[in-house]
This record gives structure tokens, C-alpha cells and sequence, in this order.
């Protein structure tokens, strides 16, 4: 069996508020593949943004380590962090903001290579310059936009420099925190085609965060629900659409919204109620206040059980 | 005779609407010939991509236009059977509202951060039904409030201390409160996680069975349209494509080359694809009148008539769809 490229190990993020400890990411474990893409859903708030960050150390987490290659990266020291840094990047969901305004195209892909290429190694500007043409078109940036400013820029295009200065440092593992989620449907495809492209040509791994169901089925190999900072249901893309356990992964899937006009009179499960406050949380299921299979037993503990090879689920009450 | 009595049959009409926006640099056609027509109890679908026109058709009906810069230039939106370009102000002010009412995209901007969410909405009935007593007033708010899902008692609350399906609730409270005949939803749901969603359409609907209020709904996701609209209508470049049912806009063959489109670039939830087929090309630079088909330069089936001459709409058993690719079949018939 080949090891996982990066790996979570009881990774747990808490963040300190007036109001007490607020669990944002609770115990989460994860595997990912070269050239493999975990999909982590949620709804705002879940923790799964947190969870990406944490995982590239831009937070420090709790408690856990992130093994990348085998190695806990979060006990490196900032020398020894800087050269996994560049195998490990990041692209983030608002195009319009993530980029800084008052530089060129070419400035914002070249800029990654300066700062943290130059620490590692030194590179002539030409090599520099050659880089950054061949990521241009690697991602799908015609050559005479690199002059122009991301104002002058739409939503995909500008996803797209955001993609070329991750690209630009030949990573191997990405994690894209809902790149999609603010673009038109037909932008949104564009992206998608292009990031898998890049996969199938680097044997990327992408840890791949989003609220949309349909975007994360089509990418991923695996999918991590979470609700409230805990991890309800792990499972192979396949398997989970096929056979959702949890009751929350049931009525997620129950609600999105289809063309498909034979699931149009489906019977509807909506879950009543609001997300919780995650602070100080009380033990056991978090989603119990809104669970309709709650028993008092949910209260007390939370765990995640494998039922089939590669499913683990923390309650099978949804199973049908 | 039979005049008058069609054209009492719709609640709301726009004929032949052109908006522009006067802007410095140049002017923008955003709405270009827009044709709509919705009656009592309808819930229609607006659908279409960033930049179609869509919320500007709902603030021109409204007439919220931004002054000086936003223009009416022609057309005509019937109310009722009433015009309602060049009625004054005062009028609109009845209007909007009381008969017909908006929902913004984003919950967190629509409140007022500094008055309790309870006084917004008693707001909104004292601008209306001033002879109401204020213990009517308080009555019907926490009943419409209890409607929505909030319970009565947080009404002392303000916006912040709400979450985002919460503050759209409220939003929702304060829109239907006045008992509107038509209710403009701009993007109600997008900034909503899924569950809230479907709480919140499930709502929507709910309301419409009560106050059988008609419902515009402007979207970009062709899921919710499908689940929640009895029509459809698909809007590029400020005008409407293709009409007609939620059954034959997504269940028959005939399609506008842009319906399908941007069907075809939805991943599916049944079908495994290995790859999505976006649509080429940008959207029309809304700078520039088209002369021919306003889709031609992205479509797949453009011929050089679609460059030349546009299009007219072809209705087939209420089914209407604005292509040249239509002209051919009835021809050939």
C-alpha cells in the first residue's frame, strides 16, 4: 500500500473568544493520495475553511499533527518550513479579493517565485521570466494579459492567475478553498476542466473545500462531510452518493436543488433549526439538536466507526 | 371587449423594455427589448448569467433605478392593466412595498444594524396601514414573524445577533408582511447554505399558498428554478431567449443553444462525466448593440444568418424560443 502524500492526525483547531473556547476544527483525521482529490463539504461555518489552513500551518493548530510525506510539518521550524511550503500551496475562494490590486498579471504569478523560490535557491530572471510564460499557458492566460491589472479582469480569469501562482512553484498538493463558488456556471466548468487537467498532467493531490455538492462529487475521489468541526461521515465519492449513512449527509444530499425533473415530487427531508453556536459545545453529536433520530445516547459520544472498507461514518441511523 | 379582458388576466406586463445605464465612459444596453408577462399565484424563474439584465428588469419595474444614470428609454410595464413609466414618485411609493415587494440578494446588507429586527418589520406595516392600532400592529408582526420561524420573543434582537438564513427570514417577514400581490426575489437563496435553502424555498411556497402572491424569481441556479417555478425565462443580453414551463424548458428537446448550454455545464449528480462542457466565449460586451443574434458568436449551431439578422421567437404550444435554428424546422414542416 502506498503512503499518503499528506495526512491529518487528530488535527484539532480551537480559537479563544470572549465567550469561551470555540471548537472550529474537532479531532479530524484524513488521508490523500498522490494525485487524489479529497473533497471536504460543509455548510458556512462547518470549520472546513479553518481546516485548510490549518493543514498548510497559515493557523497553528491545537493539537494533531499534518504529516506531509510522513513527516509532521507542524513541528518544522521556519527554515525547514520553507521548503515544504512551495510543494504545498493554496487557492482561495474570492478571486477579487486574494489578489493585490496594484500589481501587473505577471507581478502577481512572478512574485510566489521570488519570495519563496529565492529563499531556496537563486534563479536568474530569465529562467524566471520563462517560468512564469509557461504557467501563463499552462492556465489558460494569453500572453499579452500579462501586463494588464486584475481589475481589468473577469472572475475566471482571475481564478485563474490565482490558480498560476500556486502552479507557479510546481506543487504537489493543493488545497482549494470554494475557487468556484463565485463564478457563473459556465466560468465555474471552465475552472473545474482546468484544474483537472492539471491533476491528470502533474499527479497533483488537491484537498478540494466547497459547499456544492455536484462540484464535489464530479472531483473528488474521496469526500469528508463535516458538520459543526467534526468529521460525520468519510467515504469514496462513489459510496457516499450511493449510500449516504448519516442522517446529515442524507438530508444534505436531499437538498440540493436538481433539473432533474423526476427528483422533483422526491420526498423531502429538511432538517428544522439552525446551526448551534460552536462554542463550548456540548459532548457527543453535534448534530443532534437537529437530528430527527436523536436519543439521548447521541449526547454523550461521537465517534467515527468504519462500517465498509473506506466508510466510516460516526451514526447509521440515516441508513435506510 | 375581449381587449380589456386579456389584458386583466396578468398581474404584471413588460412589453418591449429597454433600460440603459448612462455611464461616463459609454453607454450600457442592459436591457434590450425584454418581453414578460406573469399572472395572480405565478412563480416564474429569471435565469441567467452575471451581467444578463436580470436585476435591473426588477428595479426597473420598481423604479429604483439609480437616479441620473439608470434610464427607462423605452417599453412598457403594465400593473394591473395600469402603466407604470411616468407615474410619479407618489405612486410608486404605494406601490412598493404594500403591492409589490422585494427581496434583496444579500441578507446582510437589507437590515438596519441599529433598530431591533421587531421595529423593521413593524415599520414596514406603520408606512402601510397607519389606521391600525398599535396593538394590531404588534399582533400581526409576531404572527408573521412566528411564520418565518423567528420565535417572538428575540424580536428585540438586532440583525447581528442572527444568522445569515435567519436575517434572510426576516427580510422575507418584512417583504410578505404588507401582503404583497408580487413578490421580487433577487437571488433569495444564494448567499445561503443548501439546507437553509430548501427551508427557506419551502417557505416561500408556503407563503404563495397562503397570500397567492405571484413570485419572480431571479437566480442563477437552474436546480432551484426547476424545483421551485411553475415558467421559466432564460435571459442573455438583456432580453428573454426561451419561455415556457419548468416541464418543457428542462424536459423536452428543443432548447435555445444557450438553455442548453448552460445545462450541459452543470455537473450532474446522476450522470459521471469525465469531463464539463463549458460554454466558449465571453458574454456580449453590453457596450455594443448586436445586430444579428445576441448568442451567435458562442453557439455551436451559428450560421450566417444568426450574424445578420436577429432572431424572432417561435412559440410552440407556449413553449417560446428566440433562435434561427427554428426557422428552418418550421420551414421544412
Amino acid at each position: 500500500m502506498n503512503e499518503p502524500l499528506v495526512e491529518g492526525v487528530n488535527l484539532c483547531k480551537y480559537f479563544k473568544t470572549p465567550r469561551g473556547l470555540l471548537h472550529a476544527v474537532e479531532d479530524v483525521n484524513f488521508r490523500i493520495y498522490e494525485g487524489k482529490t479529497l473533497g471536504v463539504v460543509g455548510e458556512s461555518g462547518c470549520g472546513k475553511s479553518t481546516l485548510g489552513r490549518t493543514v498548510l500551518r497559515l493557523q497553528q493548530a491545537t493539537s494533531g499533527s499534518v504529516l506531509y510525506k510522513g513527516e509532521d510539518i507542524l513541528k518544522f521550524s521556519k527554515h525547514e518550513m520553507h521548503k515544504v511550503q512551495r510543494n504545498m500551496q493554496m487557492i482561495f475562494q474570492d478571486p477579487y479579493s486574494s489578489l493585490d490590486p496594484r500589481m501587473s498579471i505577471r507581478g502577481l504569478i512572478t512574485e510566489p517565485l521570488q519570495v519563496i523560490g529565492g529563499r531556496t535557491q537563486s534563479i536568474s530572471s530569465e529562467a524566471i521570466k520563462e517560468k512564469v510564460d509557461a504557467i501563463m499557458e499552462m492556465c489558460g492566460l494569453p500572453s499579452h494579459y500579462s501586463n494588464l491589472y486584475p481589475h481589468e479582469l473577469d472572475g475566471g480569469m482571475r481564478q485563474r492567475v490565482g490558480l498560476a501562482r500556486s502552479m507557479v512553484l510546481d506543487p504537489k498538493f493543493i488545497v482549494c478553498d470554494e475557487p468556484v463558488s463565485a463564478l457563473d456556471v459556465s466560468i465555474q466548468a471552465q475552472i473545474l476542466n482546468l484544474l483537472m487537467d492539471l491533476q491528470e498532467q502533474h499527479s497533483l493531490s488537491y484537498m478540494f473545500i466547497t459547499h456544492d455538492l455536484a462540484v464535489v462529487k464530479h472531483i473528488s475521489d474521496a469526500i469528508m462531510v463535516m458538520y459543526m468541526g467534526q468529521v460525520v461521515e468519510y467515504a469514496p465519492s462513489k459510496v457516499l452518493f450511493d449510500n449516504p449513512m448519516h442522517p446529515y449527509t442524507r438530508a444534505l444530499l436531499n437538498s440540493i436543488p436538481t433539473i432533474d425533473l423526476a427528483r422533483r415530487n422526491r420526498e423531502r427531508i429538511t432538517i428544522r433549526g439552525e446551526v448551534s453556536s460552536p462554542i463550548n459545545p456540548a459532548p457527543g453529536c453535534r448534530f443532534a439538536p437537529r437530528c430527527p433520530y436523536a436519543t439521548e445516547a447521541c449526547k454523550v459520544s461521537h465517534k467515527l466507526e468504519e462500517v465498509a472498507p473506506g466508510h466510516l461514518v460516526s451514526c447509521t441511523k440515516g441508513a435506510r | 371587449m375581449t381587449e380589456k379582458k386579456k389584458e386583466s388576466e396578468y398581474l404584471l406586463e413588460v412589453k418591449d423594455l429597454h433600460v440603459q445605464y448612462n455611464t461616463d465612459d459609454a453607454i450600457v444596453y442592459a436591457v434590450n427589448g425584454l418581453n414578460l408577462s406573469l399572472k395572480r399565484g405565478e412563480k416564474l424563474g429569471l435565469v441567467g448569467e452575471t451581467g444578463a439584465g436580470k436585476t435591473t428588469l426588477a428595479l426597473s419595474i420598481l423604479q429604483l433605478l439609480p437616479k441620473r444614470v439608470g434610464q427607462i428609454a423605452s417599453g412598457s410595464i403594465k400593473y394591473q392593466g395600469e402603466e407604470l413609466l411616468g407615474k410619479p414618485d407618489s405612486y410608486m411609493l404605494g406601490l412598493r412595498g404594500r403591492r409589490i415587494s422585494m427581496i434583496f440578494q444579500d441578507p446582510m446588507t437589507s437590515l438596519n444594524p441599529t433598530k431591533s429586527v421587531g421595529d423593521q418589520v413593524f415599520e414596514v406595516l406603520h408606512l402601510h396601514f397607519p389606521n391600525l392600532s398599535k396593538a394590531e400592529k404588534e399582533a400581526k408582526v409576531d404572527q408573521m414573524l412566528q411564520m418565518v420561524g423567528i420565535p417572538s420573543s428575540r424580536k428585540g434582537e438586532y440583525p447581528h445577533q442572527f444568522s445569515g438564513g435567519m436575517k434572510q427570514r426576516i427580510v422575507i417577514a418584512m417583504a410578505l408582511i404588507a401582503e404583497p400581490e408580487l413578490l421580487l426575489a433577487d437571488e433569495p437563496t444564494t448567499a445561503l447554505d443548501v439546507t437553509i435553502q430548501a427551508q427557506i424555498l419551502e417557505l416561500m411556497k408556503r407563503l404563495k399558498d397562503e397570500f397567492n402572491s405571484a413570485v419572480v424569481l431571479i437566480t442563477h441556479d437552474l436546480g432551484v428554478v426547476a424545483e421551485f417555478c411553475d415558467n421559466v425565462s432564460v435571459i442573455y443580453n438583456g432580453r428573454v431567449v426561451e419561455y415556457g414551463s419548468v416541464e418543457k424548458i428542462f424536459g423536452s428537446n428543443a432548447k435555445h443553444p444557450y438553455t442548453e448550454g448552460l445545462i450541459n455545464c452543470l455537473p450532474s449528480l446522476a450522470i459521471d462525466e469525465a469531463r464539463l462542457k463549458p460554454i466558449g466565449g465571453h458574454m456580449v460586451d453590453p457596450r455594443h448593440l448586436i445586430q444579428g443574434c445576441c448568442f451567435a458568436d458562442r453557439c455551436q449551431h451559428c450560421m450566417p444568418i444568426c450574424k445578420t439578422e436577429p432572431p424572432v421567437m417561435h412559440e410552440k404550444d407556449g413553449h417560446m424560443i428566440l433562435c434561427h435554428l427554428y426557422d428552418k424546422t418550421e420551414e421544412a414542416k
